[in-house]
């Protein structure tokens, strides 16, 4: 009988959508206000940081992870029409259902950004010690432009602003406080401090300062290398627990599904 | 069982409109790729070439090695598959695919292997162009002094004697020093190259200190690599042995359900189960094994 309902409803909201008698676009549009309130604070900065070269509608964004809520809410009442044993507790799971498909956007772009971050905080010192190698035999905003082309892709942009604003005549600590900005990891901040007041030596100091901050890209660099290894063995330990649960798990079903056949017999 | 379907199916559309939900093109995953680009060095050579350079190293397996291989994954598949399914036709089947995996297991071997050689040599270049340097004040000249010392193997002695040959024919160094990075992308050769480069183009400057701070940041990245990989290879160890126990929890439900256990292997999708474990098993086994001889961590 549910499934007569289920199937004439589906039928009937097509005929609906098909003939434009009710507008999916239009509703999504209307309600998306009464959902404002639960926007998260940094969504714009992460989807601007997301589609930074693309050219992409907020607002159409928004809308699509409120379309796509209602949809897994109206499936999962379908679902639950289905079911042999109705109660009002899968009601309420089909809320939560429809909560994390919503959050689920947020949830990825924010884990994307933490990647994004660890990625700039692991390539950083290895970028460091191509620069410092460049400041060797150049002015620092020579070297800053000289490194652009061998610099790892993700500092490029930055570095490209930074040179523009030197040339432009900016002589000051801001543009590097920008980079640094930019590329908030544990060290930029320091790191660009540093490589300002290099800028600022006299040439007869500027050996030792570079043997200085070569000495401490060089401490980044060990750091970093060493993170990158814990990692990899942190993964390792990772596949080794999701091999015991996948399999514990099947074997625990398999004990289960035993039990439940001896119980029958 | 139309319930479950229906569940299913709601289940299924819902991963749908997650999935699709992340379309546009994916900025992270170019910068992901980017940060990842030490994982492989090697993909530029044939697998024919790297098995031919691990046979002249003499770490090849030989019949013996695989004699032996052959006999226990087949024989350990064989009798598991037996053991757990009571069946001479699933003892061979399951022998039979164990066996037809050591020629894969020995192609990760080989690359694993072939990475810490390039990787080793490529120490070895870095490190004895630097102390050449010292003496010799001229790169082409410490390039023919380590060709000639005989410290290096081929594919690197003969890439190197390429870059003599160019840097003669140009009467620059540029040239040289491309082709050896594009062969070999790593940061230690990148950072000398760009050192030697500037020694080269722009003169003067007493460059020992220099020198010496990225002889000593090769020394301190050698040691991690190497500490790194006994760490993996004790790691790797355990995890085959955790690996191959846990294909034993099928054989202690054997021992609690007794006589039951050979009730349940007739019901088709009991038995389906039993062989979607040990599937599963394997996959994760093999998964583990792929990661850690794939990435070695060179840079």
């Amino acid at each position: 009988m549910e499934i007569v309902f289920i199937l004439v409803t589906g039928i009937l909201i097509f005929i609906f959508i098909y003939n434009k008698t009710f507008n999916g676009k239009l509703f999504i549009k209307e309600v998306t206000p009464f959902f404002k309130a639960l926007t998260e604070d940094d969504y714009d900065f992460l989807i601007r940081l997301r589609y930074e070269d693309e050219d992409v509608n907020f607002q159409e964004l928004y809308e699509k992870r409120i379309r796509n809520s209602v949809i897994s809410f109206v499936i999962g009442l379908f679902v639950i029409l289905l079911l042999p044993a109705k109660m009002y507790a899968f009601v309420v799971l089909d809320f939560v259902l429809a909560y994390f498909v919503f959050k689920y956007p947020y949830i990825k772009l924010k884990s994307l950004y933490k990647r994004y971050l660890h990625m700039i905080d692991m390539l950083l010192p290895y970028y460091l010690k191509g620069l410092e190698i460049l400041v060797q035999h150049y002015t620092v905003p020579v070297a800053l432009s000289k490194s652009i082309t061998s610099a790892p892709k993700v500092f490029r942009k930055g570095l490209l602003k930074i040179v523009a604003k030197i040339d432009a005549g900016d002589s000051t600590i801001q543009p590097y406080i920008d980079f640094a900005n930019e590329y908030p990891v544990r060290d930029s901040m320091r790191m660009m401090r540093l490589l300002y007041r290099l800028s600022l030596g006299s040439q007869e100091n500027k050996q030792e300062q570079v043997m200085a901050f070569s000495r401490m890209v060089s401490t980044l660099q060990n750091k970093a290398r060493e993170l990158k290894y814990q990692n990899r063995l942190d993964r390792m330990e990772k596949k080794t627990m999701v091999m015991l649960f996948a399999t514990g798990g099947g074997v625990m079903g398999l004990l289960f599904m035993s039990m439940m056949f001896m119980i029958q017999i | 069982m139309i319930s479950i379907i229906f569940i299913l199916i709601g289940v299924i559309a819902i991963f749908i409109f997650l999935y699709r939900n992340n379309d546009g093109k994916n900025v992270y995953k170019e910068l992901t790729r980017d940060s990842n680009s030490t994982i492989s060095k090697i993909e530029a050579y044939t697998y024919k070439g790297i098995k031919k350079k691990i046979k002249e190293l003499g770490q090849n397996y030989k019949l013996k090695n695989y004699l032996i291989q052959i006999v226990l994954f087949g024989g350990a598949a064989g009798g598991m598959g037996y053991l757990y399914f009571y069946s001479i036709t699933v003892a061979v089947i399951y022998a039979l695919i164990a066996i037809a995996f050591i020629p894969y297991l020995e192609y990760l071997r080989c690359k694993r292997l072939f990475s810490e050689f390039i990787f080793e040599q490529v120490q070895t270049y870095t490190t004895n162009i630097i102390l050449d340097f010292q003496t010799s004040q001229s790169f082409v000249k410490s390039l023919e002094g380590v060709y000639e010392s005989g410290v290096l193997d081929d594919p690197v002695k003969s890439d190197v004697k390429v870059m003599i040959d160019l840097a003669y024919k140009n009467g620059t160094i540029n040239e040289s020093l491309d082709y050896f990075q594009k062969k070999y992308d790593y940061y230690m050769v990148k950072n000398m190259h760009q050192l030697f480069l500037q020694i080269t183009n722009e003169g003067a400057k007493d460059s020992s200190r220099s020198l010496e701070n990225m002889s000593l940041d090769i020394d301190m990245l050698v040691e991690s690599v190497y500490r790194d990989r006994i760490d993996r290879a004790n790691f790797h160890k355990k995890f085959l042995r955790f690996g191959i126990m846990l294909y034993g929890m099928i054989a202690l439900i054997q021992l609690l359900l007794q006589d039951t256990y050979k009730q349940i292997l007739d019901i088709w999708y009991m038995q389906l189960l039993i062989h979607l474990l040990v599937v599963m098993n394997t996959y994760f086994l093999l998964n583990g094994n792929k990661y850690y001889n794939e990435n070695v961590g060179a840079e």
